[in-house]
C-alpha cells in the first residue's frame, strides 16, 4: 500500500513516502527507517510526503519516534511537502509545532548542500 | 444507505479498509477531506478494538454498521471485545498532545477531534460504539 524511495545525500537521509500508510503496514516503515537509522551516519531525515495520500496515527508515530530517537543526537527531521490531511492530522494531534515542515523544494536543496 | 461490513478481528483483515471506505464515499457524494476524516475514524475506532479488547488468539467479527439518512452519517461499530468505553476516556477534546503521548490515545483523540458525537453501550455481552460523522 505504501512505497519508500531512499536517497542518502551527505549528512541526510532523504525518503520519499508514497502511497497509503495504514496501520496494518505502518510497522514496516518504521522497521525500515530504524534499519536506515542503524546503518547510516546521517543524523537528519527529511521525508518526502508529497506522495503520500493516507496516513493513520500508527504511520505518524513512525515520524515521531524517528524525531525522538535523532533528537538524542541532535539530528532532525524534516517534512517536505505534505498534503492538507497529513498537515490536518498534525493539528488535530496538536502536533503541527513538533516537526519541521518545509513546501518549498528549493530549500530543501539548500540544507542538502550545506 | 443501510450497509453492514464484517472484519474480523485482525488487523491484516482491515487492510482494504480503505477501498471500502472510497467505496461508500464515492457513493455518498464526499469530499476527498470527508472520505480522509471517515477514513480515519473508522481505522482508529477498529485498531483500538483489534489491539485492545481481546486476549491472545480470540476471534471474533466486527460489524460496522454505515447509516446515511438525508444530510447525517452515522457509523455504529459492534463487537464481542471486552467492555471499553471511549465516551469515558479523560483523553482527548480538550488539550493538544505533548510528544510523549502513547499512539492508543492518539487515536482517541483523533475519533473525538473528528466526530459530531460518540455515544456507546454494551448491551448482551456487545460492546455498540456509535459515531456521527
Amino acid at each position: 500500500m505504501f512505497d519508500v524511495k531512499r536517497v542518502t545525500i551527505k549528512k541526510f537521509e532523504l525518503l520519499e513516502i508514497s502511497g497509503k500508510l495504514i496501520t496494518a503496514e505502518a510497522y514496516k516503515l518504521e522497521e525500515k527507517v530504524e534499519k536506515i537509522f542503524a546503518d547510516s551516519n546521517a543524523l537528519n531525515f527529511i521525508f518526502d510526503l508529497r506522495n503520500l495520500e493516507y496516513c493513520s496515527s500508527y504511520g505518524l508515530r513512525t515520524f515521531i519516534k524517528t524525531k525522538k530517537d535523532l533528537k538524542l543526537y541532535d539530528g532532525k527531521v524534516i517534512l517536505f511537502s505534505p498534503s492538507d490531511n497529513f498537515n490536518k492530522l498534525l493539528e488535530l494531534a496538536g502536533l503541527e509545532k513538533f516537526f519541521i515542515i518545509e513546501n518549498n523544494w528549493n530549500n530543501i536543496i539548500k540544507v542538502l548542500s550545506e | 444507505m443501510r450497509k453492514s461490513i464484517f472484519f474480523n478481528n485482525q488487523i491484516d483483515d482491515i487492510k482494504n479498509l480503505t477501498e471500502v471506505v472510497e467505496e461508500i464515499g464515492n457513493e455518498l457524494n464526499m469530499n476527498p477531506g470527508e472520505i480522509f476524516n471517515f477514513n480515519l475514524i473508522l481505522e482508529e475506532a477498529l485498531t483500538n478494538i483489534i489491539f485492545y479488547g481481546y486476549d491472545h488468539e480470540a476471534q471474533d467479527k466486527i460489524e460496522v454498521m454505515v447509516n446515511h439518512d438525508n444530510d447525517s452519517l452515522s457509523v455504529e461499530i459492534i463487537d464481542s471485545a471486552k467492555p471499553f468505553d471511549i465516551t469515558t476516556r479523560e483523553q482527548g477534546a480538550h488539550s493538544g498532545l505533548t510528544e510523549d503521548t502513547q499512539v492508543g490515545g492518539l487515536g482517541i483523540l483523533l475519533i473525538k477531534k473528528l466526530s459530531k458525537s460518540i455515544n456507546y453501550k454494551r448491551e448482551n455481552g456487545k460492546n455498540h460504539l456509535i459515531i456521527n460523522i
